[in-house]
């Protein structure tokens, strides 16, 4: 007598909600996801400062009323870099985490409708990427490829690609088996429908949650690449090379390096708080805390 | 003094009355059984009386083991009358078992636990008790892994666990619900020989009346938390003073009204079909190896005919429906369905096959897709027409079978998750007769239900076999539900149907080995209280 599968917990989503915001590390990971978020929006229309603005007479000032987080050494407000600096963030590892799930989840999903040796093959192909580590190789390819935004972006978004195609390919094999697909089958529905109407809504909770998780790897990624130089390029701002330019002003400015540190730290952790705090509610197996 | 000993026992989460006011007694070698349907709080009586409460539960009342409360005693205290002297057998022998310790361990982690022997000791223990229970080391070795057993012997394990330090109390939560009828009757009689042995007291739940009657001293019918009724098993059923008992009685053994109809074309021919499972290779080089799930299977069935399938779990039932609803390739044979041979059928003819027959499942709860509203799954096999019908002919569509299964038209914008089990098995017997099949094949449609739930699902097959002269292929492991609503029974064994007629005469009279084990081991009420 097959009894309900209690490995696949599916709850209607204003619940999801109704739970995530009672977890603690949910909310604040919301809150300081939101704060970065927040000031990479503003900076859109406005900033205290023009970040290109070069005034040496202003250079290194500690944090005061002009200059909320001071200035670099060539007298920049660093506010308005770190807001600037956001927004590159965050486009950069929202359009990497898009190149992995629109590549990678399709691809997931097809291994797991058809088995067998397409299956085999293309899971094989993830592991040959997944073998090369993925900042290095970034590294590598921004090298070949000229330094730039939009090439860290593709060099960061390549490496997200097999972890969505691992994450659906198991989210959807755990979904095959179950009766509801049988009657899908029955009812003449083809791979690719049954894919679109049925798979892919019920793991939308586990995309959701590796989204979140990839998203701050992203932004520490991009943040790598940047203080080597291979992000986005000057004048630029991006929180990487803020850190690398500080670094030699770190005994007279420490300032500099700190807010850029901290902008980095608050988005990363928020984004992993966030996500910890989704996969309590929506995969319980995993749950650390009870 | 009895040895449980439960006197009052209130049991509340927040508002919510799990348990009311519920006393009784289990002396030593005494067995008395608890039955009850879905959410009567059997459970929660068997986990109270093992001190187990899920957080968050208030008992009040009191929970007497060899004199002491239960519910006053110290969680580290509870641990040592765990498993020492409380012993307790779970319904799913396979997460019951850890999946990663051989069985030797497994058994042998209380002895060792509780007598502090030695590892060696605890597993000439184990070896002993694991022979008690039918498994002797010569031919299931201590160091086998959980899957390597198959269900029957993994329960056996699971007691041997419970039994292995000689508990004064067996708690077994429908221990055999998992399990077919014959495995169901082998592990009863052995719960029955080692109470019987050893002198222990056992709390005995199950959903099944004739069980309960089988095998109990005492009876306890719990409706809602609250005792209806409780005395000696079988003065208990036979005087049945209660309504709620009488109810429970006359919904297990529910036979619905059936109207005869003439026999009409046939419908479904099915010729020698095979199916052939790949089994792993041993190494890479050896010969590829093959398991035969279905093997040489001939039948028909009839225009408007409600034929069973019966047989243990096992046989290649769940395959031969697949098979024949074209989910599964044979390996061999044809599958001819009003004359068309849907093996070789190209996709317009495949569709125009399956718009005749559809299936209903037996896990109501895993035959839908929960991010959909009713409407959308009752009409997804309108996929089938070849012209698509409007949102609005579907819906019209949608909410003629939901009245057709005795549903109302609200239910059309709401989840599955807002219906009880036998409603949601209402609703999958909508989905199927929405292209107007004539045949529906139905895996075990009725068993994940409770008995009074079971006879209304019951009355909606028969009803629609006698106003739409919908044929049927039902397949049960329960005899019980193949006399009640089908004229024809084919018996499955090992792959083959090893025996077919009108089925009150085969399970009456049944002449194939396979027939009369599974007849012999079904729990019969009646029989059982004429004794």
């Amino acid at each position: 007598m097959a009894l309900p599968n209690p490995n696949i917990t599916v709850l209607p989503t204003r619940d999801v909600w109704a739970m995530a915001t009672r977890s603690p590390a949910f909310v604040t990971g919301l809150i300081l996801t939101s704060i970065i978020l927040l000031l990479g929006l503003i900076s859109l229309v406005w900033t205290p400062y023009d970040v290109s603005l070069v005034t040496i007479a202003e250079r290194l000032k500690t944090p005061s009323h002009s200059h909320l987080f001071g200035t670099d050494h060539f007298g920049r407000d660093i506010l308005s870099m770190i807001m600037v600096g956001a927004r590159n963030s965050i486009a950069v590892a929202l359009v990497a985490v898009g190149i992995g799930v629109i590549i990678g989840v399709p691809l997931g999903c097809w291994a797991a409708a058809r088995g067998g040796l397409i299956d085999a093959s293309l899971m094989r192909g993830n592991d040959v990427v997944f073998a090369f580590p993925a900042l290095l190789s970034a590294v590598m390819i921004t090298a070949i490829f000229g330094p730039g935004a939009v090439n860290a972006i593709i060099a960061i978004g390549i490496f997200n690609i097999p972890v969505f195609a691992r994450v659906a390919r198991a989210g959807a094999m755990a979904i095959w088996p179950r009766d509801f697909i049988l009657a899908a089958r029955a009812a003449g529905k083809s791979r690719m429908q049954i894919t679109l109407e049925h798979i892919l809504p019920n793991m939308m909770h586990l995309l959701i949650v590796q989204g979140t998780i990839q998203f701050s790897l992203g932004i520490l990624a991009e943040a790598g690449l940047s203080y080597l130089g291979l992000g986005a390029q000057p004048p630029s701002p991006s929180w990487g090379r803020m850190l690398a330019e500080a670094q030699t002003m770190m005994s007279i400015g420490p300032h500099t390096a700190l807010f850029p540190g901290l902008a980095i730290v608050i988005s990363v952790l928020g984004l992993n708080l966030m996500g910890d705090g989704l996969r309590d509610v929506l995969d319980p197996k995993l749950s650390r805390s009870k | 003094m009895s040895l449980l000993s439960i006197r009052n026992l209130t049991l509340k989460f927040g508002d919510f009355n799990v348990l009311d006011n519920v006393s009784f007694d289990i002396g030593a070698g005494e067995i008395l059984g608890i039955v009850g349907e879905s959410g009567s709080g059997k459970t929660m009586t068997a986990l109270a009386s093992i001190g187990l409460l899920p957080e968050g539960a208030g008992a009040e009342g009191e929970i007497l083991f060899d004199r002491r409360n239960l519910l006053e005693m110290e969680d580290t205290d509870l641990c040592d009358l765990r498993g020492d002297d409380i012993g307790m057998v779970f319904q799913e022998p396979m997460t019951a078992l850890n999946p990663v310790r051989t069985i030797g361990d497994q058994v042998a982690e209380g002895v060792i636990w509780h007598t502090k022997v030695s590892k060696a000791e605890a597993l000439t223990k184990a070896a002993q008790m694991l022979e008690r229970v039918g498994l002797p080391p010569v031919d299931v070795p201590l160091d086998r892994y959980p899957h390597e057993l198959s269900g029957g012997q993994r329960q056996r394990v699971v007691i041997a666990i419970a039994c292995a330090l000689n508990p004064k109390l067996l708690i077994a939560d429908e221990p055999t619900t998992a399990l077919d009828v014959v495995l169901q009757a082998q592990i009863l009689d052995l719960l029955k020989s080692l109470v019987k042995e050893r002198g222990t007291g056992l709390m005995l739940i199950s959903h099944d009346l004739a069980v309960v009657a089988s095998m109990a001293d005492k009876i306890v019918i719990l409706q809602n938390g609250k005792v209806v009724e409780a005395g000696p098993a079988k003065q208990v059923l036979r005087e049945m003073r209660q309504p709620y008992t009488r109810q429970l009685a006359t919904a297990s053994t529910y036979m619905p009204k059936r109207v005869k109809r003439p026999q009409g074309s046939i419908l479904l021919n099915v010729s020698n079909a095979t199916r052939d499972y790949a089994l792993p290779r041993k190494s890479i080089f050896s010969k590829q190896t093959f398991f035969r799930a279905v093997d040489e299977v001939s039948l028909t069935i009839n225009e408007g005919e409600m034929v069973a399938l019966v047989g243990r779990s096992g046989c290649g039932k769940s395959t031969l429906a697949r098979i024949i609803l074209a989910l599964h390739k044979p390996t061999s044979g044809t599958i001819e369905l009003g004359g068309i041979n849907i093996n070789a059928a190209n996709e317009a003819e495949l569709r125009a096959a399956r718009r005749q027959m559809q299936m209903v499942f037996q896990d109501p709860y895993g035959s839908f897709n929960p991010r959909k509203t009713v409407e959308w799954l009752v009409t997804e096999p309108l996929n089938l027409l070849d012209v698509k019908p409007s949102r609005d002919e579907a819906r019209g569509l949608a909410s003629n079978v939901l009245s057709r299964v005795g549903l109302d038209t609200n239910a059309l914008n709401r989840y599955p998750h807002q219906f009880s089990g036998g409603q949601r098995q209402r609703i999958a017997i909508a989905r199927a007769l929405i292209t107007q099949p004539k045949l529906i094949i139905a895996d075990e449609p009725v068993s994940a239900l409770d008995v009074s739930i079971r006879a209304q699902v019951l009355d909606v097959f028969a009803e629609l076999n006698a106003t739409l002269g919908l044929a049927c292929l039902f397949i049960t492991h329960d005899l019980h539900v193949a006399r009640a609503i089908t004229d024809r029974v084919l018996v499955m064994s090992q792959g083959r149907i090893v025996e077919e007629g009108v089925t009150f005469q085969v399970l009456d009279n049944p002449q194939s080995d396979a027939a009369k084990e599974l007849v012999n081991a079904a729990p019969d009420l009646a029989k059982i209280l004429a004794a």
